[in-house]
C-alpha cells in the first residue's frame, strides 16, 4: 500500500475510532447514571418514608403524588413489591438496628455490617457493583438504605458489551471497506499529483536546452564583441535559471523515495559540490560529518535540500561557516550555521516561499530554496528549524 | 580537431557550432543519427557531442557506431539520473563543453598511442 493510501486509511480509521468510542461511550455513560439516578429516586421515597416503603394507599394517598404511575421506572406503583433493599438505623451510640430487610441476598446482621461500613459515606454511591445506598440523617440518627440494583444493570452491561463488540465490528469492517476501495479514492487525487509532478518535470527538462543555447551564445558574443554588463546579467539569470530548474526537479521527486538514504554521502557530496561558492566569497566552511549516518527516506530530494543549505550560507555567510552531521540514537541532525547580520530569535519565515529575509537585500535569490528544503526534509519525515542568534543563521534538520 | 555535433534543435546546433569555430576548433552539425553517420564516413573528426534525443537512430546505438569509427562521443542529456564518464547534463556551461571535448579526445589519443 503507498504511502497516500495508508495515510488515508490509518487516519479515517483513527478518526471513527475516536468518534465511535465517545459516542458509544456517552450512550453507556449516560444509561448508567440513569440506572443510578433512578435508584437514587427509589431510596429517597424510601427514606422519605423512615426507612421504607410508607403505605400509602392507607390514608388514601396517591401511590407517588406528584409522580407518574405507570408500568415503568422508579415511580411505578410495583416498586415497592420489586425493590429488594433493607435499612439500617443508627442511633447517636452508633448501634445499628434493622429497619426494612426486603432482600434474600443478605442476612440481617450482614445488612448491619455493610451498613456499618457506609454510615461515614457521602450521600449516594454504589457498592459492591450493583447495588445502590444512600445515607441521610432523621431526628438526629442515621439511616443507611441499600437497594439491590443487578436487575436494571443487568440491560446496561449488556448495551455496555454490545457497544464494545459492535465497535470492533465497524471498525474490522470499516478497515476492510478502506482497505478495499482507497485506492479508488485517491486515485483522482493521485492522478492530478502525478500529472502535476509530470508537468513540473517537463517544464524542468524543457528549460535545460535553452538555457545551454543562451549560455553558449553568450560566451560567442563575449568572445566577438568583448565582455559588457549585459552579457554579464544574461549569465547570472542563466545561472539563476539553471539552480531553479534543480529545484523544480526536487519538487517533482518529493513523495517517490522510500529506500535507505546514507545521509553521509549525500551531505559530504554537497559540500564538495559547493566549495568553490565558499571559495569565490572568502568563506571558510568547517564540515563535522559522523560517517555512516543513514535515513529511512531521502533521495535525491534530500540531496537537493543538502546542496540548498550549503548554496545558502556560501551566499549569505559574511565570513564563515560550518556544517554538521549527528546520530543520536534514532534522531538524526544536519545543522548549517552561518554568520548573519539577523536579530536573534526564531525565523521560521524563512521557509515560506518568495520570502526573503533583511540580509538578503543586494543578493540574488528567488525566495525558494529554503522552502524546497522544508518540503524536501518534510517528505523524509523530518522536521526543519531556523534560528538566529549572536550572529549567527542555523539551519537545522532533524530526521 | 574536428567535432561533430548531432542535435534536433537547430539553435543548439548552430550555437555550439559558432562556439567551438570561435575556440579554434573545425565543428560539423547534423540534426539526425542518418546525417550524423553519412558525415561520419565522409571526413574525419575528433570527437561527437550526441544529443540523447537525435531522431532516426537511437543515441546509444549511433554513439557505438561512431565509436566503432574511431570517434568517441560524448552524450548531451536533460536526464539528471544519468551516471557515467562521457555524458554532459543539460544545461552545461561552455567551459564544461571544452573541459569534456579536450578529455574525451584527449584518451582517444591516449587510445591509439597504446
Amino acid at each position: 500500500m503507498n504511502k497516500v493510501r495508508r495515510k488515508l486509511v490509518v487516519s479515517a480509521m483513527a478518526a471513527l475510532l475516536i468518534l465511535l468510542t465517545a459516542l458509544l461511550a456517552l450512550i453507556n455513560v449516560i444509561n448508567f447514571a440513569l440506572v443510578a439516578e433512578d435508584a437514587d429516586r427509589i431510596t429517597e421515597t424510601i427514606a422519605e418514608g423512615g426507612g421504607e416503603f410508607r403505605d400509602m394507599m392507607k390514608n388514601g394517598e396517591e401511590p407517588f403524588p406528584g409522580g407518574r404511575a405507570g408500568p415503568m421506572g422508579p415511580d411505578s406503583p410495583e416498586t415497592p413489591f420489586t425493590a429488594r433493599f433493607f435499612t439500617v438505623r443508627f442511633d447517636k451510640n452508633g448501634k445499628a438496628e434493622t429497619v426494612a430487610h426486603n432482600i434474600s441476598a443478605f442476612t440481617e446482621d450482614e445488612a448491619k455490617e455493610i451498613a456499618g461500613k457506609l454510615v461515614g459515606e457521602k450521600r449516594t454511591g454504589w457498592v459492591m457493583t450493583t447495588y445502590r445506598f444512600r445515607v441521610y440523617k432523621k431526628s438526629g440518627e442515621t439511616y443507611v438504605t441499600v437497594i439491590d440494583q443487578g436487575r436494571e444493570l443487568t440491560p446496561s452491561y449488556r448495551i455496555l458489551t454490545v457497544s464494545v463488540i459492535g465497535e470492533a465490528v465497524v471498525l474490522i469492517l470499516a478497515l476492510a471497506f478502506l482497505s478495499a476501495f482507497s485506492r479508488k479514492l485517491i486515485r483522482p487525487v493521485e492522478e492530478a499529483d502525478r500529472k502535476q509532478k509530470k508537468f513540473i518535470g517537463e517544464a524542468e527538462a524543457a528549460i535545460k536546452v535553452p538555457l545551454t543555447v543562451i549560455g553558449a551564445d553568450v560566451e560567442i558574443i563575449e568572445r566577438t564583441s568583448g565582455p559588457t554588463d549585459r552579457t554579464a546579467s544574461i549569465r547570472r539569470q542563466v545561472v539563476r535559471m539553471a539552480e531553479i530548474t534543480k529545484r523544480l526537479r526536487t519538487m517533482s521527486l518529493i513523495e517517490g523515495e522510500s529506500t535507505p538514504f546514507d545521509l553521509t554521502a549525500a551531505v559530504k557530496d554537497a559540500a564538495k559540490k559547493k566549495r568553490e561558492e565558499f571559495s569565490e566569497r572568502g568563506v571558510s566552511l568547517d564540515l563535522d560529518i559522523a560517517e555512516g549516518v543513514t535515513i529511512k527516506e531521502g533521495g535525491e530530494a534530500v540531496s537537493r535540500a543538502a546542496e540548498e543549505l550549503f548554496r545558502n550560507a556560501a551566499k549569505f555567510a559574511k565570513s564563515r561557516a560550518s556544517a554538521t552531521l549527528k546520530r543520536d540514537g534514532e534522531r538524526v541532525t544536519l545543522t548549517v550555521t552561518n554568520d548573519a547580520d539577523l536579530p536573534d530569535g526564531p525565523v521560521e519565515q524563512a521557509f515560506d516561499r518568495f520570502v526573503r529575509l533583511p540580509n538578503a537585500d543586494g543578493v540574488e535569490g528567488d525566495g525558494i530554496g529554503l522552502c524546497s528544503v522544508r518540503d524536501a526534509v518534510r517528505e523524509a519525515g523530518g522536521r526543519v528549524s531556523a534560528v538566529c542568534s549572536a550572529g549567527e543563521f542555523t539551519v537545522r534538520a532533524t530526521f | 580537431m574536428k567535432v561533430l555535433i548531432v542535435a534536433p534543435d537547430r539553435d543548439l546546433l548552430d550555437s555550439l557550432r559558432g562556439l567551438l569555430i570561435l575556440c579554434g576548433m573545425e565543428a560539423d552539425a547534423a540534426h539526425d543519427g542518418v546525417m550524423a553517420i553519412e558525415k561520419s564516413r565522409a571526413a574525419s573528426f575528433g570527437a561527437a557531442l550526441v544529443d540523447a534525443k537525435t531522431p532516426l537512430i537511437r543515441a546509444g546505438d549511433l554513439i557505438k557506431e561512431l565509436g566503432a569509427s574511431g570517434i568517441p562521443a560524448i552524450l548531451m542529456t536533460e536526464d539528471a539520473e544519468a551516471r557515467g564518464e562521457g555524458i554532459l547534463k543539460y544545461p552545461f556551461a561552455p567551459e564544461e563543453l571544452l573541459a569534456a571535448i579536450e578529455k574525451t579526445a584527449g584518451e582517444k589519443g591516449d587510445a591509439k598511442d597504446e
